[in-house]
């Protein structure tokens, strides 16, 4: 090793910045994900079906197992993974049922599964938001030096206390808190929220009309859901052709600014030359 | 400042629409809430993504960097300021990421900060800088991201300016004193400086009268003594030539060229305050640059120009380089070849020869790999293996298939050097020095050293 690296090494070590909340949140990540598949084996217990039992468990182990070994590394593409595993396991489980089966069962109340499947969905969908939320907030790199000797210690203190009242004096800006984050995340979804239950009425209040002026014996089943169905596809169409009206990459480019940057290309001054010399021999 | 602005769906982003979608759809269609409730959890999602954009793409902020240097020596530390004005009457919370080249590295602070910008109020972030490697750094240019989920919806403003800063070698670490120096210069002036014959002041030699010579040439007194007519030659004034050739071929790759290149530089700035002429020639399989520096208002930007070399040849050929300072008419120079023994030694040697033929004195400093690389010290390697065996065997072999072959190729240069009375220098690694191996040199040819050689000679 060249002996200025080993001094390097020892004046600066490279750190990489965590956060106390990311490991909170790969923990709650991570417990919403065990708690979702948990509830959907009990429930699948219930159903008293053998094998819809025994495909939920397996997907359980497989899930709770890849958790596991990634510990804190959460990534977008492994949550894409994760509900392909639910539409997987939820396809299996129709083409296995019977009339004692997770999805009409006789076991099972109406409001029972109500509760058992609406909490699991909750804990699924808690924990993409958590994913989202990590993703923003802690996946970056944040990697810098960080000052070891003493020697480096007292030469960025004196460069720093050099730097006061100057155009660079160090300043560290205020962080945002994560409660502050959370609550600005949240307060971002309400629009979106109520946008969603404006567009899910109309298509209920649609429904329901279909529903007063055709004779209630026959297809009353069969149109709400159906409606819903409808306005989903429409709404997710309306999502990516509004992105598709969206210009992409906008350059902004003014005169005065081309102007600014002629006048900044101007040759060295022998001032600066002489700063420059001044520099090199301190 | 020029701005660009990026606003998109991402891939991720799309996916999440079609998984919200397929997870209602499937949900709805089998009466199954828990696919519909993180389904419409993705709608929402993605919405509000959109919903903040729509808010905020009209957002307008003034932004200012500045740094506190342009030029700087590697290890060095650099402020970089930047000032953000929010005109507008809402709180912006933004995300800001300075881009650096490899050649920085930030202290203390992430190059990614979250900052809330109160409104009609101006905001300034400082980042310090460690300079790690020489070069040319860049730093910018800087990333805003306005809104959540950018990994969703991209929206992105780039301010494009980005600072241009020079970064020069470390200092180098031995101080040698002046004294020494000039007690090193004199010596190889007085030691290698070739007398030639021409127009000058100094007394050169006597010579029979030819026809054409000048009469107040003529030595009257040597005329008489040899009773024929006999003409004084007087030397010739001019500066002595400093050539040095630095290769550039892939052998020296790595931290060995920076250390050659740092002697070279530190041999110009003690030559180049003489009135001694000095050039640089790097060379590969063509010279890639021929550099004169100077003393006075360019000297500065001559000598960023050298830190400016890398080796990025492939073989060098030292005859290509020799040929081209003979087409510039650059004889009876004192020739300093900074280059090593590896590949084809050949190619490397082929125009010492003409050199000598163009009166050129040589000195060879050899830079062995042995000395620099990392893997192929003993020392460095048995202090950290813990396994003897691996050491024993290293001490053994190594020195035997890579030492011997080099000392045969040192031989094979000293004796081709000996024919053209060159000499050769050996850089033992980082903790020697050129200035201190050059003088090691000289000594060889102080008088008492001679006296003493001959005395042995004798002896023996």
């Amino acid at each position: 090793m060249r002996i200025r690296d080993k001094v390097y090494e020892e004046d600066w070590e490279l750190t990489s910045l965590t956060a106390l909340g990311s490991t909170f949140i790969a923990g709650a990540h991570h417990l919403f994900g065990a708690l979702a598949i948990s509830l959907i084996v009990i429930q699948s217990a219930f159903s008293l079906n053998i094998y819809i039992f025994a495909i939920w468990l397996m997907l359980g182990v497989v899930i709770l197992m890849t958790d596991l070994f990634k510990g804190t590394q959460i990534k977008l593409s492994s949550e894409v993974t994760f509900g392909l595993f639910f539409i997987f396991g939820t396809i299996l489980s129709l083409l296995l049922a019977e009339p004692n089966s997770m999805f009409f069962p006789a076991t099972l109340g109406r409001v029972d599964i109500i509760i058992y499947q609406s909490l699991a969905g909750l804990c699924i969908g808690l924990r993409f938001l958590s994913t989202f939320y990590y993703m923003e907030y802690f996946e970056q790199e944040h990697t810098f030096v960080r000052t070891k000797g003493q020697y480096t210690k007292d030469q960025v203190q004196q460069y720093k206390d050099n730097l006061i009242k100057t155009d660079f004096e160090y300043i560290s800006p205020e962080g945002i808190k994560t409660l502050q984050k959370w609550i600005v995340l949240l307060r971002r979804m309400l629009w979106p929220f109520l946008l969603l239950i404006i567009f899910s009425a109309l298509a209920a209040l649609y429904a329901l009309m279909i529903f007063y002026l055709i004779p209630k014996d026959s297809l009353a089943e069969y149109i709400i859901r159906p409606s819903l169905i409808l306005a989903a596809i429409i709404y997710s169409v309306l999502l990516i052709r509004t992105n598709a009206i969206l210009p992409k990459i906008v350059d902004i480019d003014t005169q005065a600014d081309q102007q600014q940057k002629k006048n900044s290309d101007t040759e060295a001054t022998e001032d600066e030359i002489e700063n420059i010399l001044i520099d090199n021999t301190t | 400042m020029e701005e660009e602005r990026h606003f998109e769906l991402t891939k991720n982003g799309k996916t999440f629409i079609l998984f919200g979608s397929l997870f209602v759809i499937i949900g709805l269609a089998i009466d199954n809430l828990l696919l519909i409730v993180p389904g419409v959890l993705f709608l929402v999602v993605i919405t509000s993504t959109f919903i903040s954009f729509l808010f905020s793409h009209t957002y307008s902020f003034n932004t200012k960097m500045s740094c506190s240097k342009d030029f700087m020596r590697s290890r060095g530390l650099l402020a970089v300021a930047v000032e953000l004005t929010n005109p507008s009457r809402r709180p912006i919370l933004m995300k800001i990421s300075l881009r650096l080249s490899f050649h920085f590295k930030s202290i203390d602070k992430a190059e990614t900060v979250l900052i809330k910008l109160s409104p009609q109020k101006t905001t300034k972030i400082v980042w310090l800088l460690l300079a790690s490697r020489r070069g040319n750094g860049e730093i910018g240019p800087i990333e805003i991201s306005i809104g959540s989920f950018q990994y969703l919806f991209k929206h992105k403003r780039i301010l494009k300016e980005t600072q241009q800063i020079k970064i020069l070698p470390q200092r180098p670490r031995i101080n040698i004193p002046w004294k020494t120096k000039k007690e090193l210069l004199l010596k190889m002036v007085h030691e290698f400086a070739q007398r030639v014959k021409g127009r000058g002041d100094e007394f050169f030699a006597l010579r029979d009268y030819l026809p054409g010579d000048q009469l107040k040439h003529i030595d009257w007194y040597a005329t008489a003594r040899h009773d024929k007519l006999i003409s004084r030659e007087f030397e010739d004034q001019r500066n002595l030539h400093f050539l040095i050739y630095l290769d550039l071929s892939s052998t020296m790759f790595g931290p060995k060229f920076e250390y050659a290149l740092s002697s070279v530089i530190e041999l110009c700035s003690l030559i180049k305050g003489t009135n001694h002429d000095l050039a640089v020639v790097a060379y590969s399989e063509i010279v890639q640059k021929y550099i004169i520096p100077q003393v006075g208002k360019h000297e500065l930007r001559l000598m960023l120009n050298l830190y400016d070399i890398e080796a990025t040849g492939v073989h060098s050929s030292f005859l290509n380089a020799v040929k081209f300072t003979k087409n510039n008419n650059v004889l009876h120079s004192i020739a300093i070849i900074f280059s090593d023994l590896e590949g084809d030694l050949t190619k490397k040697l082929q125009g010492l020869h003409l050199l000598q033929t163009m009166g050129s004195r040589v000195i060879f400093v050899n830079f062995a790999t042995m000395h620099f690389n990392i893997l192929s010290s003993q020392d460095w390697m048995l202090d950290r293996t813990e396994d003897m065996n691996y050491g024993e065997i290293l001490q053994d072999v190594f020195p035997s298939i890579v030492s011997d072959e080099y000392r045969k190729r040192e031989i094979e240069l000293r004796q081709l050097l000996y024919s053209i009375r060159g000499d050769y220098v050996d850089i033992f690694g980082y903790d020697d020095n050129i200035i201190l191996s050059l003088y090691r040199l000289m000594k060889k040819y102080s008088p008492t050293q001679r006296l003493v050689l001959e005395a042995v000679r004798r002896s023996s």
